[in-house]
Order: structure tokens, then C-alpha cells, then sequence
């Protein structure tokens, strides 16, 4: 009991310090990164929608991996931090096509873009919550852990094939475009602040995953528990 | 380029506060959900004790 | 090898003998097909001579997306019945023979719900006259089938005992299956809008779609021997 006090004040601690990293990262950015010249200020919304998509997406090659762990080693614990690294994904998916398409509206005029990368993260999303529905529809135990964790293994797998054909369909059907991020290389001040974001973002992400698997496990284990108790 | 026509703070505001919120209301109920697990954990064990 | 063969034989015939007793089996597919492409007719109404081969692409292939998750979502049914599913696995049985054999009634059903849909579209929905069916486009929904056959076995083998099949088998195999769609129906614009001609596409669309199918064979074999291995 000491140690679970010990940890979860940890957890509390490591929270507000991401949090707080975070938090001066995007001040920093909002405040003082050089505005840009085509977009003005709005394209500040970079420095959130940007490390929102790369966690989104490193959290599936994460699922990838804890799902071979699983699948392979037969670890229960693997397959909880599987299910936590997919809803950390979804979250961070879900808020990058919100600011996504925040920032599309004032800078090219639409909420919506069959842009490669929001198309991706919206099939991402929907990847996501299809292996989070699975988990909760099947009965806990190895069963469902080898099944999702086949699942979180081609999801993981298959994301970055989903986004180099999406990127061909598209480009093969519009001409590149100089207004789309990307189509101009960036001033290195702000490539700085990106990735000191991007860092902070991770940070979340990691604390979120960890914060969200120890629950899970705890969940578990007193299920288990319980369940012994009222059988005797 | 519309960026520099439209205001941006309303969008800016938006982006950030959606963002911000969301992360927050997350960790917020991951926080409050270990505390209701740990009193349900001292009080499985205690049941099992007790018998 | 020997073994394997026999094994495969079995499986595959007692495959080929459940689906056959059941004519719903494989009428239930191909008789949404036909509904769908009617639903196209009436949807889309009176279309421009130009945007007829790419409505035929999108009903075709939208078409036989939604009647082949139908057939392929079913084709570990039978063995869920009498627990033959729980029975093969503790059985010395080779994990690739059972995929195998799985694979080909996929397929077979496959091609028997693809060639009508084909038909169905050219005939109701293409009023110009001169057919759009070619052996081009049959080879690229062949190569189409045999990547969302592999996937749909795999996707099938893990939805066994979920509750929420009926929702999650379309939620899940339609994202999964995006590379291969968008291979598939740019491969066909490309031959029936464009006009390019099948070795041209290899090099581009086509390939892609060949590589995605061996990609996906591949994928599903070796998840297929660890989903199936008795705990």
C-alpha cells in the first residue's frame, strides 16, 4: 500500500511537471515564435494540430509493438498497455483532426480536406475505435488479449501503407499545392519550437499511457480479486 | 491567403482551448479513477482479510 | 508436404460442403449485390455519358466491398457450431493448411459474387451502349480479391467470439482495406477513363496492388498460426 501511495504520488508529480513543460511550450509558441509570412498568426496552431498527429501515429507503432509483445510472450500486462496506448491514439487523433480542421477554415476556407494526412488520421480514428469496441465486446481473458493483439499488430503495421497510398491518390489528383504545410520549408526558429512541442506532446502522451495502463491493471486485479473472494 | 484577412484569435482560442481541455478532462478523470481504485482495492483486500 | 496437402484437401471439402448445403450461404451476397446496384440506379438518377465508367468503377467495387465482408464475416461460422473450431485447434493440424483452405473458399466465393457484380453494373448502370467490361478489369478485381480475401479470413478468425461482429467487422475491415480500394479503383479509371493498358500500370497502381496483396497473404498467414495455437 506504501508503494502504491508512493507511485501514484509520482503519477501526480510527473502530470503537473509534463503539463507544465507543456504549457510553457505552447505560451512560447503563442507569444513569441516569429509569425508566419503567407498564413500570419494562425498557423500557431501548428505547434499544437503537428504533435498531436506524430503522437497519434507513434502511438500506433507503440500498439504494434506491445501487441507482438503480447502476442508473442503471452503477456497479459502487454495487452493493457495495448488497450491504453489505442485510446491514447484515438484522443490524440480525435484532437488532431479538431485542430485540424480549426486551422484549415482561416487558411484555406474549408473545415475539411482530403488532405493525406487528415484522411489518414481520420482512418486512424476510425482503426482506433474499432479495436477499442473489439477489446470491450469480447470476454476478458488470453483469448481476447491474442486476439486484439493480432489486431493492434496489423492496425500498427498497416498505418503507414494507408498513408502512402492516401498520399498518392492525392497527389496524383491535384496539383502540389505551395499553400499546403510542407509545400515551403520553415524558418529554423520555428522548427525549434515545433519539435520542443513535439517533445512535450510525447511527454503527455508517455504520462497519459502509463497513468492510464496502471488503472487498468489496478481495475483488473481487483475484478480478479473480488471474484475469488465471492466464490468462497 | 485568407490567414491574414480573418482575425485569428477566435481560431487560435479555439484549437488551444479544445486541446488543452480535452488533455486536462483526460488526465482529471484517470486521476480521480486511481483514487476510486485504491480505496476499492483496500476494500476487496480487506474483505479477503476478514474472511 | 504430403500431410499438409491432405490436410488441406479435407479442410477445403468440408468447406465446400457447408457452403453448399446452405444455398443462403452464398445467395444472401449476391443477391445484395443486385439490390445495391439498383440502389445506385435510382440514387444517381440520369448521369452524363463522361461519368459513367467512374460511377461504374464506385458501384462496382462499393458494391463488392459490402457483399464480400458479408461472405467473407461468415466463413468461420460453420466451425464455431459443435465447438469443431476449439476441436481443430488442439488437433495436430498445420495453422497455414487451415488458412489455406479458408483462403480458397474465400476466393471461390469470391469470384462467384465479383463476376455477376461486374455484369450487373455494365448491364444497369452503363447506358451508353458500349460494354465497359474487359479482361483488364477482371484481372484487377482478382488481384483485389486476393488481398481482401486474406483479410477477411484473419478479421473473420479474431471476430469469432465478439458480441458487436455485425458493426465491427465493416469498422474495421474498410480502413484496413483503403490501400487496396484505392489501388484497385485507380488501376480501373486508369484503363477505362485513361485509357492505359495493364503493363503500363504495373509500374504504378497495379504494382501497388500486387505488392499489397502479397503483403497481406503474407501478414494474415503467420497472424492466422498465432491466433488458431491452443492456449
Amino acid at each position: 500500500m506504501i508503494d502504491a501511495r508512493k507511485q501514484d504520488r509520482l503519477t501526480l508529480a510527473l502530470g503537473i511537471a509534463v503539463f507544465a513543460f507543456a504549457g510553457l511550450c505552447w505560451f512560447y509558441a503563442l507569444k513569441f515564435a516569429p509569425p508566419d509570412a503567407a498564413q500570419g498568426e494562425v498557423y500557431r496552431i501548428i505547434y499544437f494540430h503537428v504533435p498531436s498527429a506524430i503522437t497519434a501515429f507513434l502511438s500506433s507503432a507503440v500498439l504494434a509493438v506491445l501487441s507482438l509483445w503480447t502476442l508473442f510472450k503471452r503477456s497479459p500486462t502487454a495487452a493493457v498497455w495495448s488497450k491504453a496506448s489505442a485510446e491514447v491514439g484515438l484522443i490524440f487523433t480525435v484532437l488532431t483532426l479538431v485542430t485540424g480542421s480549426i486551422w484549415g477554415r482561416p487558411t484555406w476556407g474549408v473545415w475539411w480536406d482530403w488532405d493525406a494526412r487528415l484522411t489518414t488520421t481520420l482512418l486512424l480514428a476510425l482503426l482506433y475505435a474499432g479495436y477499442l469496441i473489439f477489446t470491450s465486446s469480447m470476454s476478458p481473458g488470453p483469448q481476447r488479449d491474442r486476439m486484439s493483439a493480432a489486431l493492434g499488430v496489423i492496425i500498427g503495421l498497416d498505418v503507414p501503407i494507408i498513408y502512402k497510398s492516401v498520399t498518392w491518390w492525392r497527389t496524383l489528383h491535384q496539383p502540389p499545392s505551395l499553400l499546403r504545410s510542407g509545400g515551403s520549408s520553415m524558418d529554423p526558429d520555428m522548427v525549434k519550437i515545433l519539435m520542443t512541442c513535439l517533445v512535450a506532446m510525447i511527454l503527455i502522451g508517455a504520462w497519459l499511457l502509463w497513468t492510464r495502463s496502471v488503472n487498468l491493471k489496478l481495475q483488473a486485479s481487483i475484478e480478479e480479486h473480488s471474484h475469488s473472494v465471492h466464490s468462497h | 491567403m485568407f490567414g491574414t484577412q480573418t482575425d485569428p484569435v477566435p481560431y487560435m482560442a479555439a484549437a488551444y482551448g479544445i486541446g488543452i481541455f480535452v488533455l486536462l478532462a483526460y488526465s482529471g478523470w484517470q486521476l480521480s479513477l486511481r483514487k476510486k481504485l485504491r480505496a476499492l482495492e483496500i476494500a476487496v483486500h480487506e474483505g479477503a482479510t476478514n474472511r | 508436404m504430403k500431410t499438409f496437402l491432405a490436410q488441406y484437401r479435407a479442410l477445403l471439402w468440408q468447406a465446400v460442403q457447408v457452403e453448399w448445403a446452405n444455398a443462403e450461404r452464398w445467395l444472401s451476397p449476391l443477391l445484395f449485390s443486385g439490390t445495391m446496384i439498383l440502389l445506385f440506379v435510382f440514387t444517381f438518377g440520369t448521369v452524363e455519358p463522361k461519368f459513367i465508367p467512374q460511377l461504374y468503377i464506385a458501384a462496382t467495387f462499393l458494391t463488392a466491398f459490402f457483399s464480400l465482408q458479408i461472405s467473407f464475416s461468415r466463413v468461420l461460422e460453420p466451425d464455431m457450431q459443435d465447438r469443431v473450431f476449439d476441436q481443430l485447434r488442439t488437433y495436430p493440424i498445420s495453422p497455414s493448411a487451415w488458412f489455406l483452405s479458408k483462403y480458397t473458399i474465400v476466393i471461390a466465393l469470391g469470384v462467384l459474387i465479383l463476376a455477376p457484380t461486374l455484369f450487373l453494373s455494365d448491364l444497369f448502370l452503363n447506358v451508353s451502349g458500349k460494354s465497359l467490361l474487359n479482361g483488364s478489369l477482371a484481372i484487377i478485381a482478382l488481384m483485389a480479391l486476393l488481398s481482401l480475401g486474406a483479410l477477411g479470413v484473419l478479421l473473420s478468425t479474431m471476430m469469432l467470439r465478439s458480441n458487436a461482429k455485425q458493426i465491427l467487422y465493416p469498422l474495421i475491415y474498410f480502413p484496413l482495406t483503403i490501400p487496396v480500394l484505392l489501388s484497385a479503383v485507380e488501376s480501373s479509371h486508369a484503363i477505362l477513363v485513361d485509357g492505359k493498358d495493364l503493363s503500363y500500370l504495373m509500374s504504378s497502381w497495379l504494382g501497388l496492388l500486387v505488392i499489397f496483396g502479397i503483403m497481406y497473404f503474407t501478414l494474415c498467414l503467420l497472424l492466422f498460426g498465432e491466433l488458431v495455437k491452443p492456449e
